[in-house]
Protein backbone atom coordinates (compact mmCIF):
# COMPACT_ATOMS: atom_id res chain seq x y z
CA UNK A 1 0.00 0.00 0.00
CA UNK A 2 1.22 3.43 -0.98
CA UNK A 3 2.22 5.46 2.08
CA UNK A 4 -0.08 8.87 2.46
CA UNK A 5 2.21 11.64 1.96
CA UNK A 6 1.73 15.02 2.98
CA UNK A 7 0.65 17.81 0.61
CA UNK A 8 -1.84 20.28 -0.73
CA UNK A 9 -5.04 21.12 -2.49
CA UNK A 10 -5.65 24.18 -4.12
CA UNK A 11 -9.15 25.01 -5.71
CA UNK A 12 -9.28 27.88 -8.04
CA UNK A 13 -12.80 28.81 -8.88
CA UNK A 14 -13.03 30.82 -12.34
CA UNK A 15 -15.72 31.69 -15.30
CA UNK A 16 -16.26 29.50 -18.04
CA UNK A 17 -16.10 32.82 -20.26
CA UNK A 18 -12.28 33.84 -19.06
CA UNK A 19 -9.84 33.55 -20.95
CA UNK A 20 -6.22 33.96 -21.55
CA UNK A 21 -4.42 34.95 -24.46
CA UNK A 22 -7.44 33.73 -26.51
CA UNK A 23 -7.90 30.15 -25.36
CA UNK A 24 -10.21 29.22 -22.00
CA UNK A 25 -8.91 29.88 -18.96
CA UNK A 26 -8.98 26.73 -17.55
CA UNK A 27 -7.18 25.03 -20.47
CA UNK A 28 -4.07 27.06 -19.86
CA UNK A 29 -4.35 26.43 -16.12
CA UNK A 30 -4.36 22.78 -17.05
CA UNK A 31 -1.38 23.22 -19.60
CA UNK A 32 0.90 25.22 -17.54
CA UNK A 33 0.10 23.28 -14.79
CA UNK A 34 1.46 19.91 -17.26
CA UNK A 35 4.42 21.77 -18.12
CA UNK A 36 5.60 22.61 -14.55
CA UNK A 37 4.68 18.81 -13.99
CA UNK A 38 2.34 19.22 -11.24
CA UNK A 39 0.85 16.16 -10.19
CA UNK A 40 -2.79 16.07 -11.35
CA UNK A 41 -5.65 18.91 -12.23
CA UNK A 42 -9.21 18.22 -12.61
CA UNK A 43 -11.89 20.98 -14.14
CA UNK A 44 -15.26 20.80 -12.85
CA UNK A 45 -18.23 22.71 -14.25
CA UNK A 46 -20.56 24.00 -11.74
CA UNK A 47 -24.48 24.81 -12.52
CA UNK A 48 -24.64 28.32 -10.98
CA UNK A 49 -22.19 30.17 -8.70
CA UNK A 50 -21.53 33.83 -8.26
CA UNK A 51 -18.05 35.42 -6.66
CA UNK A 52 -15.97 38.69 -7.07
CA UNK A 53 -18.16 40.58 -8.95
CA UNK A 54 -21.46 39.20 -7.21
CA UNK A 55 -22.29 38.75 -11.05
CA UNK A 56 -24.62 34.98 -11.23
CA UNK A 57 -22.74 32.55 -13.41
CA UNK A 58 -24.98 30.29 -14.91
CA UNK A 59 -25.92 28.53 -18.65
CA UNK A 60 -28.05 31.11 -20.97
CA UNK A 61 -29.56 30.15 -24.34
CA UNK A 62 -26.97 31.75 -26.32
CA UNK A 63 -24.13 32.21 -23.90
CA UNK A 64 -22.10 29.80 -21.51
CA UNK A 65 -20.85 31.45 -18.57
CA UNK A 66 -20.82 28.54 -15.96
CA UNK A 67 -18.51 28.79 -12.68
CA UNK A 68 -15.53 26.67 -13.38
CA UNK A 69 -13.60 24.61 -10.17
CA UNK A 70 -10.14 23.32 -11.10
CA UNK A 71 -8.44 21.13 -8.40
CA UNK A 72 -5.05 20.95 -8.19
CA UNK A 73 -2.91 18.59 -5.76
CA UNK A 74 0.65 18.89 -5.26
CA UNK A 75 3.24 19.23 -2.36
CA UNK A 76 3.16 22.25 -1.15
CA UNK A 77 6.90 23.53 -2.24
CA UNK A 78 5.49 22.79 -6.14
CA UNK A 79 2.18 24.09 -5.20
CA UNK A 80 3.87 27.37 -3.94
CA UNK A 81 5.63 27.57 -7.05
CA UNK A 82 2.56 27.38 -9.22
CA UNK A 83 0.64 30.03 -7.13
CA UNK A 84 2.57 33.33 -8.35
CA UNK A 85 2.38 31.90 -11.76
CA UNK A 86 -1.56 31.77 -11.74
CA UNK A 87 -1.86 34.93 -10.10
CA UNK A 88 -0.37 36.72 -12.92
CA UNK A 89 -2.75 34.48 -15.18
CA UNK A 90 -6.29 35.58 -13.08
CA UNK A 91 -8.11 38.16 -13.66
CA UNK A 92 -10.97 37.75 -11.07
CA UNK A 93 -11.24 35.01 -9.49
CA UNK A 94 -10.19 32.91 -6.23
CA UNK A 95 -7.76 30.54 -5.27
CA UNK A 96 -8.57 28.53 -1.71
CA UNK A 97 -5.85 25.69 -0.34
CA UNK A 98 -6.01 23.17 1.99
CA UNK A 99 -3.89 20.78 3.69
CA UNK A 100 -4.32 17.37 2.84
CA UNK A 101 -2.77 13.49 2.61
CA UNK A 102 -1.96 12.24 -0.68
CA UNK A 103 -1.96 8.22 -1.75
CA UNK A 104 -0.90 7.78 -5.30
CA UNK A 105 -1.39 4.90 -7.13
CA UNK A 106 0.13 3.64 -10.41
CA UNK A 107 0.31 0.33 -12.85
CA UNK A 108 1.77 1.05 -16.00
CA UNK A 109 4.51 3.61 -16.51
CA UNK A 110 5.35 4.85 -12.57
CA UNK A 111 6.54 8.15 -12.52
CA UNK A 112 7.56 9.92 -9.32
CA UNK A 113 5.54 12.42 -7.40
CA UNK A 114 7.24 15.44 -8.61
CA UNK A 115 9.70 16.87 -6.13
CA UNK A 116 10.48 20.33 -5.22
CA UNK B 1 -25.64 -13.59 34.64
CA UNK B 2 -26.00 -10.39 36.64
CA UNK B 3 -22.71 -9.85 36.29
CA UNK B 4 -22.38 -10.59 33.12
CA UNK B 5 -24.75 -7.73 32.39
CA UNK B 6 -23.59 -5.59 34.40
CA UNK B 7 -20.12 -5.36 32.38
CA UNK B 8 -21.57 -5.41 29.04
CA UNK B 9 -19.42 -2.52 27.10
CA UNK B 10 -21.29 0.87 26.47
CA UNK B 11 -20.46 3.39 23.55
CA UNK B 12 -21.64 6.20 22.83
CA UNK B 13 -21.21 8.19 19.87
CA UNK B 14 -22.40 11.78 18.81
CA UNK B 15 -21.75 13.91 16.05
CA UNK B 16 -21.85 17.55 17.04
CA UNK B 17 -19.31 20.77 15.61
CA UNK B 18 -15.94 20.91 16.67
CA UNK B 19 -17.57 24.26 19.22
CA UNK B 20 -20.08 22.28 20.36
CA UNK B 21 -17.70 19.04 21.29
CA UNK B 22 -15.18 21.21 23.08
CA UNK B 23 -17.82 22.95 25.62
CA UNK B 24 -18.94 19.39 26.27
CA UNK B 25 -15.49 17.60 27.22
CA UNK B 26 -15.16 18.82 30.38
CA UNK B 27 -18.68 17.69 31.30
CA UNK B 28 -17.98 13.87 30.00
CA UNK B 29 -14.52 13.86 31.44
CA UNK B 30 -16.45 14.81 34.77
CA UNK B 31 -18.99 12.00 34.61
CA UNK B 32 -17.08 9.44 32.97
CA UNK B 33 -14.99 8.01 36.03
CA UNK B 34 -13.96 4.86 34.33
CA UNK B 35 -13.92 4.42 30.24
CA UNK B 36 -12.42 6.16 27.63
CA UNK B 37 -13.22 9.55 25.67
CA UNK B 38 -12.56 9.57 22.12
CA UNK B 39 -12.78 12.14 20.17
CA UNK B 40 -12.89 11.85 16.16
CA UNK B 41 -12.36 14.34 13.36
CA UNK B 42 -14.29 14.35 10.36
CA UNK B 43 -11.95 13.42 7.31
CA UNK B 44 -13.38 13.84 3.81
CA UNK B 45 -11.45 11.61 1.07
CA UNK B 46 -11.60 12.84 -2.93
CA UNK B 47 -11.00 9.97 -5.19
CA UNK B 48 -9.58 11.03 -8.76
CA UNK B 49 -10.00 8.66 -11.26
CA UNK B 50 -10.84 8.23 -14.93
CA UNK B 51 -14.52 7.96 -16.19
CA UNK B 52 -13.61 4.48 -18.50
CA UNK B 53 -12.13 2.88 -15.66
CA UNK B 54 -13.90 -0.55 -15.31
CA UNK B 55 -14.13 -2.54 -12.04
CA UNK B 56 -15.32 -6.40 -13.41
CA UNK B 57 -16.83 -4.88 -16.23
CA UNK B 58 -18.44 -2.11 -14.48
CA UNK B 59 -17.56 1.78 -14.30
CA UNK B 60 -14.89 2.11 -11.60
CA UNK B 61 -17.02 5.23 -10.02
CA UNK B 62 -20.26 2.94 -9.54
CA UNK B 63 -18.91 0.26 -8.52
CA UNK B 64 -16.82 2.49 -5.68
CA UNK B 65 -20.03 3.91 -4.89
CA UNK B 66 -21.75 0.49 -4.30
CA UNK B 67 -19.10 -0.90 -2.55
CA UNK B 68 -18.74 2.01 0.13
CA UNK B 69 -22.81 2.07 0.36
CA UNK B 70 -22.52 -1.65 1.79
CA UNK B 71 -19.85 -0.58 3.93
CA UNK B 72 -22.62 2.24 5.21
CA UNK B 73 -20.28 5.30 4.47
CA UNK B 74 -21.96 8.20 5.18
CA UNK B 75 -22.50 9.63 1.99
CA UNK B 76 -20.87 9.81 -1.31
CA UNK B 77 -20.58 12.12 -4.55
CA UNK B 78 -19.70 11.86 -7.51
CA UNK B 79 -18.78 14.51 -9.92
CA UNK B 80 -17.44 14.59 -13.65
CA UNK B 81 -15.03 16.86 -14.35
CA UNK B 82 -14.72 18.44 -18.08
CA UNK B 83 -10.61 18.63 -18.46
CA UNK B 84 -7.51 17.19 -16.16
CA UNK B 85 -4.78 14.72 -16.09
CA UNK B 86 -3.38 13.27 -13.15
CA UNK B 87 -1.32 9.32 -12.21
CA UNK B 88 -0.88 8.40 -15.52
CA UNK B 89 0.07 12.07 -16.84
CA UNK B 90 -2.62 11.88 -19.60
CA UNK B 91 -5.31 14.53 -20.39
CA UNK B 92 -8.78 13.37 -19.82
CA UNK B 93 -11.56 15.02 -22.26
CA UNK B 94 -14.54 14.60 -22.79
CA UNK B 95 -15.41 15.20 -26.84
CA UNK B 96 -17.15 18.46 -27.34
CA UNK B 97 -20.32 16.71 -27.97
CA UNK B 98 -21.05 16.33 -24.66
CA UNK B 99 -22.69 13.35 -23.65
CA UNK B 100 -20.45 11.29 -26.03
CA UNK B 101 -17.60 11.86 -24.31
CA UNK B 102 -16.17 9.06 -22.48
CA UNK B 103 -12.77 8.87 -20.71
CA UNK B 104 -13.43 12.51 -18.25
CA UNK B 105 -11.89 12.68 -15.29
CA UNK B 106 -14.12 11.44 -12.22
CA UNK B 107 -13.81 12.48 -8.72
CA UNK B 108 -15.85 11.17 -5.78
CA UNK B 109 -16.06 13.32 -2.38
CA UNK B 110 -16.76 10.77 0.45
CA UNK B 111 -17.04 12.53 3.73
CA UNK B 112 -17.54 10.79 7.29
CA UNK B 113 -15.85 9.77 10.29
CA UNK B 114 -11.69 9.52 10.17
CA UNK B 115 -12.09 5.86 11.34
CA UNK B 116 -15.04 5.21 8.72
CA UNK B 117 -12.66 7.03 6.07
CA UNK B 118 -9.31 4.52 7.33
CA UNK B 119 -12.06 2.16 6.36
CA UNK B 120 -12.59 3.23 2.79
CA UNK B 121 -9.20 4.23 1.98
CA UNK B 122 -8.29 0.71 2.36
CA UNK B 123 -11.27 -0.37 0.17
CA UNK B 124 -10.92 1.91 -2.02
CA UNK B 125 -7.00 0.85 -2.47
CA UNK B 126 -8.03 -2.57 -3.77
CA UNK B 127 -9.96 -1.52 -6.26
CA UNK B 128 -8.13 1.53 -7.60
CA UNK B 129 -5.15 0.77 -10.23
CA UNK B 130 -4.15 4.30 -11.25
CA UNK B 131 -5.57 7.32 -9.06
CA UNK B 132 -5.10 9.59 -6.86
CA UNK B 133 -6.59 9.69 -3.19
CA UNK B 134 -6.62 12.75 -0.89
CA UNK B 135 -7.56 12.92 2.47
CA UNK B 136 -8.12 15.88 4.61
CA UNK B 137 -10.30 17.11 7.97
CA UNK B 138 -13.28 18.69 7.10
CA UNK B 139 -15.87 19.93 9.83
CA UNK B 140 -19.31 18.45 9.89
CA UNK B 141 -21.22 20.44 10.46
CA UNK B 142 -24.79 18.37 9.84
CA UNK B 143 -25.20 14.73 9.85
CA UNK B 144 -29.00 14.55 8.56
CA UNK B 145 -30.40 10.96 8.51
CA UNK B 146 -32.80 9.54 6.01
CA UNK B 147 -36.70 9.03 7.00
CA UNK B 148 -38.72 11.11 9.30
CA UNK B 149 -41.99 11.71 6.96
CA UNK B 150 -42.15 14.81 9.08
CA UNK B 151 -38.50 16.06 7.64
CA UNK B 152 -40.04 15.85 4.24
CA UNK B 153 -42.82 17.36 5.05
CA UNK B 154 -41.39 20.54 6.53
CA UNK B 155 -38.72 20.75 3.65
CA UNK B 156 -41.39 20.71 1.33
CA UNK B 157 -43.14 23.68 3.35
CA UNK B 158 -40.10 25.58 3.21
CA UNK B 159 -39.50 25.17 -0.95
CA UNK B 160 -42.88 27.05 -1.10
Amino acid sequence: MPEPQPGKLLRVHISEHDHYNGKPLYEAIVQKCREMSIAGATVFKGLEGYGETAEIHRSHLISHDQPILITIIDSEPQLSKLIPVLDEMLDTGLMAMSDVEIIRFQTNGPEPLPSS
Amino acid sequence: MEATMQSLPVRIEFVETREKVQELLPTLYGMVVDGMIDVQDTRMMRIFLGEAHKWHGEPLDDAIVKKLRMEDMAGATVYRGILGFGAKRHTHEGQSFGHLAHDCPVMISITDSAAKIAEAVEIVEGMLQDGLIVISDVEMIRLAHTSPTTEVKDARTAAR
